[in-house]
């Protein structure tokens, strides 16, 4: 009877794929089925389309005998979510000869609710990357994604609130009984418009504790000043109440700030992982997964791949409290990111590399009670005990951790007294606290040096 | 920080540089290497900690606005190695 296509896009790991989505219609007794590898979510946007046709005011597909075949190419390319509703909604609506337009250059994206709303997608600014790479010049998408997709120059992007909307924008829309006039109003009184390129604003104010709201624990400072501003590694060690958490957290304010490369590089990812809640992340991520979290989800895994904590902390911190506490697999999983900046995840459907190019900063206690080392408590651990929590920390581990501090306790009356009130600059001043560490062994060299070095 | 690595480098911090990099772009005067080569033997540093270690010590330098890694860098960089056993 007739065709139509239209294109959109899916995210595909970290980085979009055009799909074309064509719709086929010919008589004979209704059916509706979606071929081209459709998961779940795309099977059931048979259901929503129909809805948001029928309650768009158009004629329901299913209202007809019809048959309704609607292919999603690449055919070997898994369809996941419902990135596809629109365009599948706006082809059967072409090809049923309910709209004209032109769909050449033009992307479609979203799912639709059952009264034809629009509903926000994840992954909106890779998509509107691949399809500004591809050379589309139109994107379509729910408003509330449209800021982000705006972020990338040199395509339209417009966002829409229903799928009435967009069919008005795309104009000519045929209409029964109603004056020629009354047409023409509605391609004139267009409701959506090219939404403006997106700045990236940097948050000014900088919330939760900085440097200068923790007093003491100079050498600590110093250590993660210099993790800062190098990118470096860092655990921290020492009794429990120490600040070690305290201090991590303060950790990612100093950290410097985003290029506009980089905010557009995590906030796709974060996009993708359905995270930013259509916000822009316009300053280094701060993960902290809880000591319980499993393989999976700090590495990334999954049938098909899926980003984890490693990669959503790309670009800035990922804290490991209680380092010790996590599983012995979860530790030792994190060697190749550490070192290659990068986490290859292989899986019997498909591999995938992921960015993980974070700065880790792991917290612990010198044993399982905490007490080791101090001169006022005892430690109770057993040698047992102790040697297990030793030995959950690899060498290699411990290898690639470039920074070690130690978090002591500190005296309260100095350290409230004469603890510097500005953080930053009364760091840079201060030299870092030699003595507080127990490294006797780095002295020897020091010793030997002083004639040459003075 | 990024001053020095405008040589047409896609990395933007010191841990990311490669050893390649550390060669061409931190310079060390002979006194401060031997330095280092002797810590390295007498704390038995692999291949990895002691690039590892000089990174970190361009990072000090950096901090200090210092042109050159001095012999104070290296120690204060030596000195933030895990001690044994973790």
């Amino acid at each position: 009877m007739s065709f139509a296509k239209v294109y959109s896009a899916q995210v595909n790991l970290l980085s979009g794929a055009i799909v074309l989505v064509e719709v086929d219609l010919s008589r004979g007794l209704h059916s509706f089925s979606i071929v081209g590898l459709p998961d779940k979510a795309v099977d059931e946007s048979k259901d929503r389309v129909s809805g948001a046709i029928k309650n768009s005011g158009y004629k329901s597909p299913k209202a007809q005998n019809q048959k309704i075949i609607v292919s999603l190419s690449p055919a070997d390319l898994k369809k996941e979510g419902p990135f596809f509703d629109l365009a599948i909604a706006l082809s059967y609506l072409k090809a049923a000869g309910e709209i004209k337009f032109d769909a050449e250059k033009k992307i479609f994206l979203g799912e639709l609710g059952l009264d034809g709303t629009l509903r926000r997608i994840r992954g909106a600014l890779p998509l509107a990357q691949e399809a500004r790479r591809r050379g589309f010049e139109e994107i379509y998408l729910p408003k509330e994604n449209a800021a982000e997709a705006a972020l990338v120059e040199g395509i339209k992007v417009f966002g829409a609130g229903s799928l009435a909307e967009v069919v008005e924008h795309l104009g000519e829309k045929k209409i029964k009984g109603p004056s020629l006039e009354d047409s023409k109003k509605m391609v004139l009184a267009k409701k959506i418009f090219p939404q403006p390129p997106t700045k990236i604003n940097y948050p000014k104010e900088m919330k939760g504790s900085d440097f200068s709201d923790i007093r003491g624990q100079e050498g600590a400072k110093r250590g993660l000043e210099i993790a800062a501003a190098g990118g470096h590694n860092i655990a921290m060690y020492g009794p429990p109440g120490t600040g070690k958490t305290m201090l991590a957290r303060a950790f990612s304010q100093i950290l410097p700030e985003l290029g506009v490369d980089e905010v557009l590089e995590i906030t796709g990812i974060h996009s993708v992982a359905g995270v930013t809640q259509g916000a822009l992340v316009a300053s280094p991520p701060f993960r902290a997964p809880h000591h319980t979290a499993s393989y999976v989800s700090i590495i990334g895994g999954g049938t098909f791949p899926k980003p984890g904590e490693v990669t959503l902390a790309h670009r800035g911190v990922l804290f490991l409290d209680e380092f010790p506490e996590f599983e012995k697999r979860v530790i030792e999983s994190l060697r190749q990111p550490l070192e290659d900046n990068i986490v290859s995840i292989s899986r019997a459907r498909g591999s995938a590399i992921f960015p993980s190019n974070f700065i880790l900063v792991a917290a612990m206690n010198p044993c399982p009670c905490g007490n080791l080392g101090n001169k006022q408590k005892a430690c109770i651990c057993k040698p047992s005990d102790l040697d297990r929590y030793k030995r959950k920390l690899s060498g290699p581990i411990v290898d690639r951790i470039d920074l070690w501090v130690s978090v002591g306790m500190s005296l309260i009356r100095n350290s409230a007294r004469r603890g510097p009130a500005s953080g930053a600059s009364a760091l840079k001043s201060g030299s870092p606290a030699r003595g507080g560490f127990r490294w006797s062994v780095s002295r020897k060299p020091a010793k030997k040096l002083q004639p040459t070095a003075r | 920080m990024e001053r020095f690595k405008k040589a047409g480098k896609k990395i933007t911090t010191n841990s990311e540089m490669n050893v390649k990099d550390l060669g061409s772009m931190v310079k060390l005067e002979k006194e401060v290497r031997e330095l280092l080569d002797d810590s390295a033997e007498r704390l038995a540093l692999s291949a990895r900690a002691y690039h590892r270690v000089l990174k970190i010590a361009r990072t000090i330098a950096d901090l200090e606005n210092s042109e050159n890694v001095e012999a104070n860098h290296i120690l204060e960089a030596i000195q933030y190695r895990p001690k044994v056993n973790g």
